[in-house]
């Protein structure tokens, strides 16, 4: 079910008031059966898949953990992670690789190559729940983390469900001794659930639901021919709609975890005032890129070579970054681009003897919301990473090539000027919103206000919500990943 | 990039200034005044909308109207004229009622934008589980619209659909459980099945020349849609389930074919004609595909003001016909 359906609102309050009855061990007993009902909400066939993995590897970080046998160890770190990435190159991967093989083939000449079409369907999460497991078992064959004694504790770890269709990607070294000791009902922590569920159905309903009004009209062709107003408008829309989106999703999930006892991490940081695409990156999605990081580029060799395998290894943490999100070119682009800017900006850091990227607000050592120089690269790091999100949205790299196509044309239809009255309200709301919590370092709109204020915000956005939610067609976008 | 964030959790949380702790109280009053507003957004929707919207407005005067047709007596035949805004733009309604009027035929009409089959399906057996029983149902829409599988969502399903409907809405249309559930509470609530509507009168107040953009993207998604090519088997299957609704209700089905551009008139025309055959309904084409002219649409796929008076005496002509022709069913 998505967080923004009614039918969450039914299902959350029951959780949240049965959970609390319970004791520690009934509590996480309970959790994982409404997190299994939560997830067999989509399709109950899917519930054996993570049912299977979730069991092998409960047992073989166990076993891992039980021996100093060195082969042994590694051996059984390989299966697990042949079944985790196994599981997941098959459910994602499988027809992106025979459509390329395919088409390599007519490159080579090779005419109607017979293609057996296998219809694979997704199950919901498969990433996310995936790299969480891998994390898992890397951290227990590194001995950075004891293997999980039970089997339950483990279970929740994978599939507690305000996690479980679209992260935060949970560490376990974070997340575990969360399942593992019990917790208790804190009235701060349950009053910041609630805020953060409120500014999140804000973000997805209000914010990136109308702003998806715009972006599907221009991604689909429906405004018209390619122009540079129609570029810059779909992208913008897009822009706005995915950030609106995911973070609103992310809040929903950290407040919906809050409410239950648990902390998960921040997944977002302001993107968009980010004044480096370095910066962005400490800003977007931090779950993954904080896992790329730890379990992708660094195991490549990170920075510790040369030059030119540190750029090496920044293209492929970023393209395979992209291609985790599905099994399309358009998202290997996305992340080339993301990796070649990333390598451009290092090489330029590098040859004018510039520190690393500056990151947060002012007062911890980021860039000033008042300088124009700041403010000046955020507009050209937030273009850059437009120009990303155009193949990201894309259906094909051909769309994308055809909606940049337009950049040199300069037409003017009415429709163009509503179109950006729309997102000049909307996004006049979440830049509003954003600028706000950079100066008070907030995670949520007036988080360190008085009760009264605090209230006061939670309602308005209710109200925002219940008078400008938008269709019920808009499934949250990270949960086809 | 992620090679130097310096750590994966909280690098840039603030240490938070001393606050005082909010009493559990608090998130219960949040909750409770969070409810009354769902309440008052309930009252409001059931109460307001009408009067907000001039369409809602009208949807629910046609559609009470609607309650009170029973079949026609001494010599008068009755019809329920229903459909969506191809009938709205289509037909001039006041000079078709009079004319059916002048030849024995008291026509009303419910007209509700944006529905297709499967909301006139399911909204056929509504109005006739509500005691509705003209002695026909004139139904106008697309023959794509017939074939298709465009549903109006939540609106429908709070304003046409039964509760027991929904089971097999969601199941046609493949919907999990998250959208049926979502079509069973819009059912219920009419805020919920109606705020798409809400939403909507409040964008138009923030931004007025917003149908300059809306009506964009309607308009080209319906030619879209027209450029499709048809489904006999699938047509002559719907049209009979729905022939075989209105019979059971003593009531007899027609059929019109609004006109637009399509890129094969005489084959779209070839698949009307056997579909309506077959399954036994009477199909009212009143004018051909190709008849009309650029100058008499729209937008390239809903008449305007010139192609209603094209297209509205034609069919009161042929609708009179058709009204006296065959007798109603009873049961």
């Amino acid at each position: 079910m998505y967080f923004d359906a009614p039918i969450y609102f039914v299902f959350l309050p029951i959780v949240v008031l049965i959970y609390w009855q319970l004791s520690h061990g009934q509590q996480n007993r309970f959790l994982l059966c409404a997190s299994y009902f939560f997830y067999g909400w989509w399709d109950w066939r899917f519930l054996s898949l993570i049912l299977v993995s979730t069991f092998v590897d409960y047992h073989l970080a166990r076993w891992i953990g039980a021996t100093d046998d060195a082969r042994r160890r590694r051996r059984l770190l390989v299966i697990s992670l042949v079944m985790n990435l196994g599981f997941l190159g098959f459910f994602k991967y499988c027809n992106f690789f025979i459509d390329s093989f395919i088409d390599l083939l007519k490159v080579l000449g090779v005419d109607n190559p017979n293609r057996t079409v296998i219809s694979v369907l997704l199950p919901p999460g498969i990433s996310f729940y995936t790299f969480q497991a891998v994390a898992y078992i890397v951290d227990v064959y590194n001995r950075r983390l004891e293997p999980s004694s039970s089997l339950v504790d483990y279970a929740l770890f994978i599939s507690l469900f305000p996690h479980l269709i679209a992260g935060p990607i949970q560490r376990p070294g974070h997340l575990l001794p969360q399942v593992a000791t019990p917790r208790r009902l804190d009235s701060d922590q349950v009053f910041d659930g609630l805020m953060l569920i409120a500014t999140g159905l804000f973000r997805k309903c209000v914010i990136a639901d109308n702003c998806a009004l715009v972006a599907d009209g221009v991604f689909s062709g429906r405004m018209g021919d390619p122009s540079l107003g129609l570029l810059l408008l779909g992208a913008y829309a897009f822009a706005l709609q995915i950030y609106g989106d995911f973070s609103g999703y992310s809040d929903m999930a950290r407040g919906s975890a809050k409410l239950l006892g648990f902390e998960f991490m921040v997944n977002f940081r302001q993107p968009y005032l980010a004044t480096s695409l370095q910066d962005f990156w400490r800003r977007w999605h931090i779950s993954l890129s904080t896992w790329l990081r730890d379990y992708l580029y660094i195991a490549l060799g990170g920075n510790r070579g040369g030059r030119l395998e540190t750029y090496r290894n920044l293209m492929l943490t970023m393209v395979i970054g992209g291609l985790w999100h599905g099994a399309n070119w358009t998202f290997v682009v996305w992340g080339a681009i993301h990796g070649v800017g990333l390598a451009i900006e290092r090489y330029a850091r590098e040859a004018l003897g510039l520190g690393p990227a500056r990151s947060g607000p002012a007062d911890a050592g980021g860039a000033s919301l008042t300088s124009a120089r700041a403010w000046i690269a955020r507009i050209l790091v937030f273009h850059v990473v437009c120009l990303a999100w155009v193949f990201f949205r894309a259906m094909t790299v051909g769309d994308a090539w055809h909606l940049l196509s337009g950049i040199g044309t300069i037409t003017w239809q009415p429709e163009l000027m509503v179109a950006a009255k729309v997102l000049m309200l909307f996004g006049a709301m979440m830049l509003a919103m954003d600028v706000v919590n950079e100066t008070r370092r907030e995670e949520y709109l007036l988080q360190h206000a008085t009760l009264r204020d605090r209230f006061a915000t939670a309602l308005g956005f209710v109200c925002a919500v219940l008078l400008l939610s938008a269709s019920n067609i808009n499934a949250f976008i990270y949960f086809q990943f | 990039m992620p090679s130097s964030i310096s750590s994966s959790d909280a690098s840039h949380v603030a240490e938070a200034p001393l606050r005082a702790k909010v009493p559990l109280w608090a998130s219960f009053a949040l909750v409770g005044a969070i409810v009354v507003l769902l309440v008052v957004m309930e009252l409001l929707a059931r109460l307001m909308v009408p009067s907000l919207s001039r369409i809602e407005g009208r949807i629910v005067t046609e559609y009470r109207q609607a309650l009170g047709i029973r079949h026609g007596r001494n010599g008068v035949a009755t019809a329920l004229v229903i459909g969506n805004s191809l009938m709205g733009d289509g037909v001039d309604f006041k000079p078709l009622q009079r004319t059916l009027a002048d030849n024995g035929v008291n026509a009303q009409r419910l007209l509700v934008e944006g529905t297709a089959y499967l909301d006139w399906y399911h909204g056929l057996g509504r109005l006739i589980d509500a005691g509705v029983r003209p002695d026909a149902f004139v139904l106008m829409i697309s023959f794509e619209q017939l074939i298709g599988k465009e549903f109006r969502g939540a609106y429908s399903a709070h304003r046409l659909l039964r509760l027991q409907d929904i089971p097999t809405v969601a199941g046609e249309l493949g919907l999990g459980n998250t959208e049926t559930s979502g079509l069973v509470i819009s059912r219920l609530s009419a805020y919920y099945g109606l705020r798409e509507e809400l939403r909507k009168q409040v964008l138009f107040k923030l931004i007025p020349d917003l149908s300059t953009l809306t009506v964009k993207l309607t308009a080209a998604r319906s030619s879209d849609e027209r450029a499709r090519y048809g489904n006999v088997a699938l047509a002559v299957e719907r049209l009979t389930a729905m022939r075989r609704r209105v019979e059971a209700a003593g009531s007899r089905l027609i059929f019109v074919e609004p006109p637009a551009p399509v890129p094969n008139a005489a084959a779209m025309k070839e698949r009307i004609d056997a579909a309506a055959r077959l399954a036994g309904v009477r199909m009212l084409v009143p004018v051909r595909h190709d008849e009309l002219g650029k100058e008499f649409y729209r937008d390239g796929y809903h008449l305007n003001e010139r192609g209603s008076a094209f297209f509205t005496p034609r069919l009161a002509a042929l609708l009179s016909e058709s009204m006296g022709q065959q007798p109603p069913l009873r049961n």
